[in-house]
């Protein structure tokens, strides 16, 4: 399934804007690296974006880019039951529009 | 063109890329340590005797020195404690919260007109209200922010200014 993302937020900045609207799938398995968007842990109506720092066992260790972000140090790691999907086409040709 | 086209059918989340900032920076202790000063300038200008001598021009000018000082850093940190709790109820405290707390509107509402009482008078009594009401402000703070124990130590700390 492809669906957008709005971010909100700048915790992930320069990388992702706030307010701009990101395509994601939940089609693909989120990899290190990748912009993963899922439910918070800690309070499931809160939906956030973070990187994947680290993926152990069957979850996700997700982290900021800024330093001052928050992390799997605040919520925990990530159960892939809690994943939503990951960000695709982070392309200079996506970014561009 | 395409972008346009995938905006237009595609559904949209919103997702928070959170930070800490300033959530970090939110603590109850400011508020504390401003509440107890006000309460020790009150217990001092209650316990600050007038001169006897008030004809004598230097025992009055000590006199009057003595209790302006206090009035002032009372009324100071009144309004220093004002001010440190309207920064936690109106940028720390979200609406969920509230459904947690359904009296936290009435606590900050409280605790700030025992701010203006305590620069109004010389209430002990008031002040030591206040002190009680940035307590209980506190607890709930520590207990949303899920560092219930938190609250012992800001207490072991604050309790003991002097």
């Amino acid at each position: 399934m492809l669906f957008l993302v709005k971010v909100e937020g700048e915790s992930l900045w320069p990388e992702l804007i706030p307010g701009k609207r990101y395509l994601a799938t939940s089609l693909f398995k989120p990899n290190a690296g990748d912009y993963v968007i899922f439910k918070n842990p800690k309070n499931r109506k809160e939906i956030f974006v973070k990187k994947v720092k680290k993926i152990i066992a069957d979850s996700y260790e997700v982290s900021g880019i800024v330093p001052w972000a928050n992390s799997s140090r605040e919520f925990g790691l990530i159960p892939k039951t809690l994943v939503l999907g990951k960000l695709i086409l982070l392309s200079v040709w996506w970014r561009k529009y | 063109m395409l972008k346009k086209y995938i905006y237009k059918i595609l559904p949209v989340i919103s997702a928070q890329a959170h930070c800490d900032i300033p959530c970090g920076i939110y603590e109850p202790t400011p508020a504390k340590i401003a509440a107890k000063t006000a309460l020790r300038m009150t217990e001092q200008l209650n316990a600050f005797e007038l001169t006897k001598n008030w004809d004598d021009a230097h025992e009055r000018l000590h006199y009057l020195n003595g209790v302006n000082r206090r009035i002032a850093v009372k009324e100071t940190h009144a309004e220093i404690c004002k001010r440190e709790l309207a920064i936690l109820w109106s940028d720390f405290f979200k609406p969920e919260h509230l459904a947690k707390q359904p009296n936290l509107h009435e606590l900050f509402w409280n605790a700030e007109k025992l701010c203006s009482k305590v620069k109004q008078d010389v209430d002990e009594e008031a002040a030591k209200k206040l002190v009680g009401a940035v307590d209980e402000i506190a607890k709930i703070f520590y207990e949303v922010k899920n560092v219930p124990e938190r609250f012992d130590a800001y207490k072991i700390l604050t309790d003991k200014l002097y």
